[in-house]
């Protein structure tokens, strides 16, 4: 799958992708391939209307910052994040009922591959790459937690890839509730990087969804 | 009707590697957006935490969540190598399926 950290090109993917095709065929005797679950409309709606929401609620907070309103106990915040995990708690369930065989890791040559080359890349974070020692710090803590999704020992480990992004989007609302407690108030620059960081997880959700239309 | 399997498979390969090409250009430009995301991320955290307008258990908390971000850019991406694949085979076989089919004189494909 890799050549020095690279990603082959495309001609170079397809004709290993047919042979891999061709050999599995003719070992199961199947005429037609199917890897990923059917795409689920409801799944992609409720992520966008829960980005929606939490962006409306962040910015009702930000401009509150300071006053009972905006204050994690004061206001309607504490209704805003147990209605939303609630709602992420049954996008998990339903997208594991969906595929409850399902493994993105350990068991997946492509996840393994995938996370070999970005923990090779010299263009990675991490001490391997070219950042700040800081940000290296950080970088090596990413990396450790993608070496224990390989090796199955992250609690995200299990499940497809469809539900582990969205355990990972539901591990991030819980924690930026937590950062909302102990801060009373939500402010730039702790919420602005949570955002991000939860629009980022979102984002990769929808995306991962519609990679699975015809 | 005689089959040529030198045009057959000439056939399944163009095929093959226009859906790849396709697919291989969006996943490379996902994994490239992603990956800077982090690393941006994991820059402002670190800036933030040593310039003290970040607290240390701030650092520690969104440190968590670029952690779970990782972790979901890699199921992502295998989602998007695996359904790549899904379209790449699935087109191949498309592209010969009237032939090999009325070669057969019953529906293979």
């Amino acid at each position: 799958m890799t050549v020095n950290g690279r990603l082959p090109n495309p001609v170079t993917f397809a004709v290993h992708m047919l042979a891999l095709f061709f050999a599995l065929a003719l070992a199961v005797g199947c005429t037609s391939l199917k890897l990923v679950e059917d795409y689920d409309p409801q799944i992609e709606q409720s992520l966008n209307d829960y980005h929606k929401s939490l962006i409306s609620f962040v910015t009702r907070m930000e401009r509150a910052a300071g006053t009972e309103a905006g204050s994690y106990a004061g206001g309607d915040a504490t209704e805003f994040y147990s209605t939303s995990a609630g709602e992420l708690a049954n996008l998990v369930v339903k997208a594991t009922a969906r595929n409850p065989q399902g493994r993105c890791a350990v068991s997946s040559p492509i996840a393994k591959g995938i996370s070999g080359v970005l923990l090779q890349s010299s263009t990675f974070f991490g001490s391997n790459g070219n950042q700040p020692s800081a940000t290296q710090e950080l970088g090596d803590e990413v990396n450790q937690a993608l070496e224990e999704f390989n090796n199955g020992t992250s609690d995200l480990a299990v499940g497809s890839c469809t539900v582990v992004i969205l355990k990972a989007l539901k591990l991030n609302h819980q924690i930026f509730e937590s950062i909302h407690k102990r801060k009373t108030w939500l402010k730039p620059p702790v919420s602005t990087i949570a955002t991000e960081l939860i629009s980022d997880t979102v984002q990769m959700a929808i995306i991962a969804e519609q990679s699975k239309k015809p | 009707m005689a089959l040529n399997p030198a045009s057959i498979g000439n056939d399944m390969l163009k095929a093959a590697v226009t859906t790849a090409g396709d697919q291989w250009n969006m996943i490379k430009s996902v994994a490239t957006i992603q990956i800077k995301n982090l690393a941006r991320h994991l820059t402002d955290i670190a800036r933030g935490v040593a310039d003290g307008s970040l607290e240390a258990i701030d650092g520690k908390q969104l440190t968590a969540m670029a952690k779970n971000n990782a972790i979901a850019a890699i199921a992502m991406l295998t989602e998007l190598v695996a359904a790549a694949i899904q379209k790449i085979i699935n087109a191949a076989l498309s592209a010969v399926k009237q032939a090999i089919n009325a070669a057969a004189g019953i529906a293979l494909l």
